[in-house]
């Protein structure tokens, strides 16, 4: 039975905060908010996201309960087959029902605030503020009678991660002011009305763990920056839990952990090297320009596509040779080695291995997933596999994701689909 | 009532009422198929004459077959057409090589602006389509835009337009949509129905179609052999492609894919 008599429950989304991150903090004092909630409630335990691990992919899964061949959410990019296309799925290209439009209809008042790959914003039964890739805070809520209140209180979708690479510093402070107002608003909004399912989704952590995390891990520049912004995430996580009563059920998850960035692994630049994948005499900039002797292609992270007749725009392989092919780039994938000659990939996994459901079609046929420290592109003409990373230090693991809480039993959470069963039941 | 002459009896409504209600007001004409179908509607709804201007946001990117058309049905359909540019952007050298997303803005957005602010309309005809695009969805056929041209949902009146307190703001227009109720294939089936006469581009040369029409740039064929009124119309009875696809990018997208490049997710 929906909710049954359980009180309602509160969830914090921090969006690739790693466990191990949280756990080495608790130990040295850091997050004493956590801290408490963790002593008081079920612990801290850690989890393993999805394949690819990307928040689209992690956050869908986790808001459908649903793994992509069903939710058909693959990646932050996909593409259209004939004519090819690069396009980016939204909220309304998801095949599953939200876990907040199912209690909606369950008649449940629910309050969710900026997850990922929520827009355009579905009606629910109470406010829906959509999240990353949302493009206006005019287009930002359902309903929109409040974006008035929204652009009063300034409020920020994202902070602007092109400023991650051009002015660091005002990166900083706007992930700071992104994180503040958005806990103000989320808290102010919460106390108003009686929301059986509130939940507010922190972006902050990723961009922050993305742009700075060679700053923490080597005590570079925005060290105390980054401190700070984690002193300010756990004393919002205490507050949100002061707010609730006793019995009220309380649910902290991130979707991945993080890691230093060794190198960016350009598949494309292999699939070249191999003769998989072909262009003109024109310097190719995106793989929709490959020619159709190209047997298969990527797209980021590790997604290969073989360039299957019939399916295809430029399609040439044919389907009897779909299994063999897969299973050539598997084991060529699996070789690959960094310029110290340490392994790249650590796993590689046909569609079928992973994935269920009606819309495993549209996932890519081979899914390459890397050790870490190998952050893995699908940049065309980028004349070689490895590249030191950038302005962008931080990657995602599979492993090392992060689950706490209160009065919620979370040793039932072995992936980020399970927390939907949970919350609903 | 047929379907196809239910949907022109509302719009020739709508197109009425506002115009009633409003006076100083305008249709935006793209030359597109779409808008192209909104000035026969009205045009029919006035016997045969638009009494009131049309204006054309010109990029100076469009199709030479677009000019060529709007010259050629200017004339013939005697509109008293308003062409308006933002000249300092197009002299300034902005185009889609620049940024796509900014020379949407300030080659079709701002120029509008720029066209409200000198002729000062209350209010304007717009052919758009709520099937056509994800966002578009949630539009209404009254729809009012504050003097940033968003779209003030506070204020968004309900659909009975009778109930409509008028009164716009100082610096506010409404957009009136008459065909938001129409597909993609409702209007090729009235095109024919009419005998509406749209660009060329439309028809399939070499195995090729322009399946949506705007800045030569920005805009691609798509695959088809439809190359007659009839067979665009059996084309879409049976495609699962979208009607945008062929387009470059549709401006959100731009800018969602310039913050998936600058986080590296792309």
């Amino acid at each position: 039975m929906f909710f049954g008599k359980k009180k309602k429950i509160v969830v914090l989304g921090i969006d690739g905060v790693p466990y191990s991150f949280l756990k080495e903090g608790i130990l040295n004092g850091k997050f004493p908010n956590i801290e408490k909630i963790c002593e008081e409630g079920v612990g801290l335990k850690q989890y393993n996201s999805v394949y690819p691990t990307v928040s689209s992919v992690a956050w869908t899964s986790y808001m459908t309960g649903k793994n992509p061949g069903e939710h058909s959410i693959y990646g932050f990019v996909d593409r259209d087959c004939s004519p090819f296309r690069l396009k980016i799925p939204l909220g309304s290209d998801r095949t599953a029902k939200t876990l907040w439009k199912e209690a909606s209809e369950k008649g449940k008042k629910v309050l969710v605030m900026n997850v990922p790959v929520t827009y355009p914003p579905e009606e629910v039964n109470g406010i829906l503020i959509s999240g990353f890739l949302t493009t206006s805070v005019q287009k930002v809520v359902q309903p929109a009678t409040l974006v008035p209140y929204l652009k009063k209180k300034g409020y920020i979708i994202d902070a602007d991660p092109r400023f991650g690479h051009s002015d660091r510093e005002k990166f900083m402070k706007e992930i700071m002011r992104a994180l503040d107002i958005r806990m103000e608003v989320f808290l102010e909004l919460m106390n108003k009305d009686n929301y059986d399912l509130a939940q507010c989704h922190i972006m902050e952590t990723d961009r922050i763990n993305h742009f700075f995390w060679e700053d923490y891990e080597d005590n570079k520049e925005f060290k105390d920056d980054f401190e700070e912004f984690y002193r300010k995430l756990d004393k919002w996580i205490g507050k949100t839990y002061s707010l609730l009563g006793g019995d009220d059920r309380f649910l902290v998850l991130s979707d991945h952990g993080f890691c230093r960035v060794k190198y960016n692994v350009e598949l494309n630049h292999f699939l070249e090297e191999e003769g998989y994948l072909i262009f003109g005499d024109d310097t190719p900039k995106s793989v929709a320009e490959l020619k159709s002797e190209s047997r298969a292609y990527s797209l980021i992270p590790g997604r290969i596509y073989i360039n299957l007749l019939n399916r295809e725009e430029k399609g040439s392989v044919p389907e009897s040779e779909y299994d063999s092919l897969r299973l050539e780039l598997k084991e060529k994938v699996l070789k690959l080695k960094s310029p110290e000659g340490e392994p790249i990939i650590e796993k590689a996994f046909f569609r079928e291995e992973i994935y269920s459901g009606p819309y495993l079609y549209q996932a890519a046929d081979l899914i390459v997933h890397p050790h870490w420290g190998y952050d893995l592109k699908a940049h065309v003409n980028t004349g070689k596999l490895c590249h030191e990373p950038s302005a962008i230090t931080g990657m995602h693991t599979y492993e090392d994701a992060v689950i706490f809480g209160k009065n919620i039993n979370i040793e039932e959470v072995h992936s980020i689909q399970d927390p939907l069963r949970l919350i609903l039941h | 009532m047929d379907h196809l002459s239910d949907l022109e009896s509302r719009s020739i409504y709508i197109i009425r009422e506002a115009y009633h209600q409003f006076q100083k007001v305008a249709a935006l004409w793209s030359i597109g198929k779409d808008s192209t179908t909104l000035l026969w509607l009205i045009r029919k709804a006035f016997f045969g004459k638009m009494p009131f201007p049309v204006v054309h946001i010109d990029t100076s990117y469009k199709f030479k077959e677009i000019y060529k058309f709007r010259d050629e049905y200017t004339k013939k359909w005697d509109l008293d057409l308003i062409v308006h540019r933002n000249e300092d952007a197009i002299s300034s050298g902005m185009g889609p090589k620049k940024s796509k997303l900014e020379c949407c803005t300030e080659l079709k957005t701002n120029a509008l602006k720029g066209a409200i602010d000198k002729y000062g309309f209350r209010a304007l005809y717009l052919g758009i389509r709520r099937d056509e695009h994800g966002i578009r969805a949630k539009e209404r056929v009254f729809s009012p835009r504050d003097q940033d041209f968003e779209w003030d949902y506070k204020n968004q009146p309900p659909e009975l337009w009778d109930q409509y307190k008028s009164k716009t703001e100082a610096e506010e227009h409404i957009r009136v949509h008459p065909l938001l109720g129409w597909t993609e294939l409702d209007i090729w089936k009235y095109i024919k129905k009419e005998n509406i006469p749209v660009v060329g581009l439309y028809f399939a040369k070499n195995g090729r179609r322009y399946r949506s029409i705007g800045c030569e740039p920005c805009v691609n064929t798509i695959p088809s052999d439809a190359d007659t009124v009839d067979k665009v119309i059996e084309e879409l009875k049976t495609t699962t492609i979208s009607e945008r696809s062929g387009r470059a990018q549709d401006k959100e997208s731009d800018y969602m894919m310039q913050k998936l490049r600058a986080l590296g997710y792309m």
